[in-house]
């Protein structure tokens, strides 16, 4: 028997699963404190580690749910979408992300949640986004050789260290639990915040 | 507490327990599956599920004269079935859906926990205990009860399926499985609860009132104390010529969560998204994202004031191509549900305002300066990465994607770093 899962869809059924699952996505987004600039870049400094916990634990959750029913043989992940691995101007896209981050205070998915709540600051975030996506299709052509430079396929980490993606989704979790460990000791006991920028939580 | 608690004399007459449509349903309910389990029993005749001995398959059969008679028989039954339930769903909804109903009679409270902790123990001889007292149902009951309330749904979903092939080939197959799975599970449960009505005998008053509707008050001066002791109560006013106490309706907690001021604890939230996020892959075998749609909506865009420039442009003609619609994409739509998504989540929480979020040092003005260039540097980014940190880092990261991990530890190294130098614009 095939595998259930991924569905195939109609193109209206398409539409009503893709309105429904991103109402989903801003809801979380939202209820996490995401449509503040304040809560997200409280993150690099040490002071909330909101963002981390929410990415992570989302992280597992998905790829343990994906392994197991993989496992049950009802989710066929032959068929799941893996990105294409271009490891140089995805590390150099990173640091601008991140950098971008920083300085706007938002990063693209949260920017749309924020200024649905009428945050000021996301709608020129918006605005830069879209400025930014149409300088970057104008420069592309002269960068194009860097911008496909480290091309690897839809590699995932499991496969080039050789090991099951199963073994790979129990070790994520594993490095998760680790890292909501030091997430609520940087928070409580170690005071990161204060011991990096001098000031009360 | 009023006297009638401490009376101490052994309490006899009966008391009332169940209304004559619940006693109905359930009769109707028993007879049913009793009609289904024999003929699905029957019906099944794949070598791989079959557990009915063969003889029976054949004399039930022939009973119904044919194959096809059985099958049109057991999808009537179950279809009736289906009707009398919604019929009752939407009569009863009011009255049976009340979180007050609900949480008194279907879900386990601290008491119920303990008695299935104690009677267990009980079972193995290792303790002496009393046993907590019960409401109107016991633990088990309740546990009945849930388990019927999840998987009813699935059973009469999956029937429907298999009796009018909604779906492809594999949808049906699967609704085959688990629609025989499922009711395996009831019936294990079912097991429990006709021994314990029919056969054991502490339990046969509880048989003899979905009868007559009434149970002797000792039986529920033993067995269902904590309800023995609210009929008598409200028994003791109504003589007294008082009405019956109205508690304040306690607020639903799923309501006070959704309006409370205090955003959601990081994990929880981390959950709703990860579950979100695994939903996603499961229906359109593709990941939550942002920054590709944005990307769409530029392209549609450019399509519509300039043709040309896009279908000839080397970046833009990935998305611009003659006869393919530029916003036919996952992402162009589900960026709408986002925006809505938040906006209900605000909403709730009274977070709906037009304001600038910033550090104490800085005018709004430099803050939306700042917003916009660390937009547009981040449009930039995403692109060159081919993605987000909700396209690449969390929906690739579900995958494993090697990719996402190097974007993921260069957007937070990024972060951190450029955190310090810029902590004039946060602190």
């Amino acid at each position: 028997m095939n595998s259930l899962f991924p569905l195939t869809l109609s193109t209206g059924a398409f539409i009503v699963a893709a309105l429904t699952l991103g109402f989903f996505f801003g809801f979380w987004l939202e209820r996490a404190g995401f449509s503040s600039s304040l809560k997200l870049t409280a993150q690099f400094f040490f002071k909330d580690w909101g963002v981390l916990k929410v990415m992570f634990s989302a992280i597992v959750v998905a790829c343990l749910g994906l392994a197991w029913l993989s496992l049950l043989g009802i989710v066929d992940m032959s068929q799941i979408y893996v990105p294409d691995a271009y490891i140089w101007p995805q590390l150099l896209g990173g640091l601008l992300l991140g950098t971008g981050f920083i300085l706007g205070g938002y990063c693209p998915g949260t920017a749309v949640v924020a200024g649905a709540i009428g945050k000021l600051d996301a709608l020129f975030f918006l605005g830069g986004i879209f400025a930014g996506i149409f300088g970057f299709a104008i420069i592309e052509p002269s960068i194009h050789n860097f911008n496909v430079s480290g091309a690897l396929g839809p590699l995932t980490l499991p496969q080039w260290l050789n090991i099951s993606h199963g073994a790979g989704a129990f070790a994520l979790a594993v490095i998760a639990l680790g890292a909501f460990w030091a997430a609520e000791m940087s928070e409580g006991k170690w005071q990161l915040f204060k011991k990096t920028y001098g000031k009360e939580q | 507490m009023s006297s009638a608690v401490q009376m101490h004399s052994t309490p006899t007459g009966m008391i009332k327990k169940h209304h004559v449509a619940i006693i109905l349903l359930h009769w109707f309910n028993a007879i049913t599956w009793l009609l289904e389990l024999t003929t699905g029993a029957a019906l099944i005749q794949s070598e791989h599920f079959r557990f009915a001995p063969l003889w029976f398959v054949t004399m039930i059969t022939e009973v119904f004269g044919s194959r096809a008679n059985l099958l049109r028989f057991h999808i009537a039954a179950g279809l009736t079935w289906i009707t009398v339930f919604a019929v009752y769903g939407i009569f009863g909804w009011q009255t049976y859906f009340h979180q007050e109903v609900l949480e008194r009679e279907v879900a386990l409270d601290r008491d119920d926990f303990n008695w299935l902790r104690i009677r267990l123990l009980r079972i193995l001889g290792r303790s002496n205990e009393p046993l907590p007292p019960q409401g109107i149902y016991n633990a088990g009951q309740k546990m009945f009860a849930v388990m019927v309330y999840i998987m009813f749904p699935i059973i009469m979903v999956t029937g429907l399926i298999m009796a009018f092939h909604w779906g492809s080939m594999t949808v049906v197959g699967w609704a085959v499985v688990i629609h025989f799975a499922t009711v395996a599970v009831v019936v294990s449960g079912l097991m429990v609860h006709v021994y314990m009505g029919a056969v054991f005998p502490e339990e046969k008053p509880a048989f003899f009132s979905m009868i007559t509707g009434m149970v002797p008050e000792e039986f529920a001066y033993k067995h269902h104390h904590k309800w023995w002791k609210e009929v008598k109560m409200l028994e003791e006013l109504h003589a007294a010529g008082q009405p019956e106490p109205r508690p304040a309706p306690a607020p639903s907690r799923l309501l006070t969560a959704l309006r409370m001021k205090e955003y959601w604890p990081g994990y929880w939230a981390g959950l709703g998204l990860g579950l979100t996020l695994l939903a996603t892959f499961l229906i359109v075998g593709q990941g939550l994202g942002a920054s590709g749609g944005f990307t769409r909506y530029l392209a549609f865009i450019l399509s519509l004031v300039a043709p040309g420039y896009a279908s000839a442009h080397p970046y833009w003609s990935n998305y611009v191509q003659p006869g393919q619609p530029v916003l036919m994409d996952f992402l162009v739509f589900e960026l709408i549900g986002v925006a809505l998504g938040g906006l209900l989540s605000g909403w709730l929480a009274g977070r709906l305002k037009w304001t600038t979020d910033k550090g104490p040092r800085i005018s709004p003005k430099t803050r939306w300066m700042l917003a916009f260039l660390g937009g547009a540097i981040s449009g930039v980014g995403a692109r060159m990465a081919r993605g987000c940190t909700s396209g690449l880092a969390l929906s690739g990261g579900s995958v494993l994607s090697a990719g996402a991990f190097v974007f993921m530890l260069a957007v937070f190294a990024a972060g951190f770093v450029g955190a310090f130098f810029l902590r004039r614009i946060w602190l």
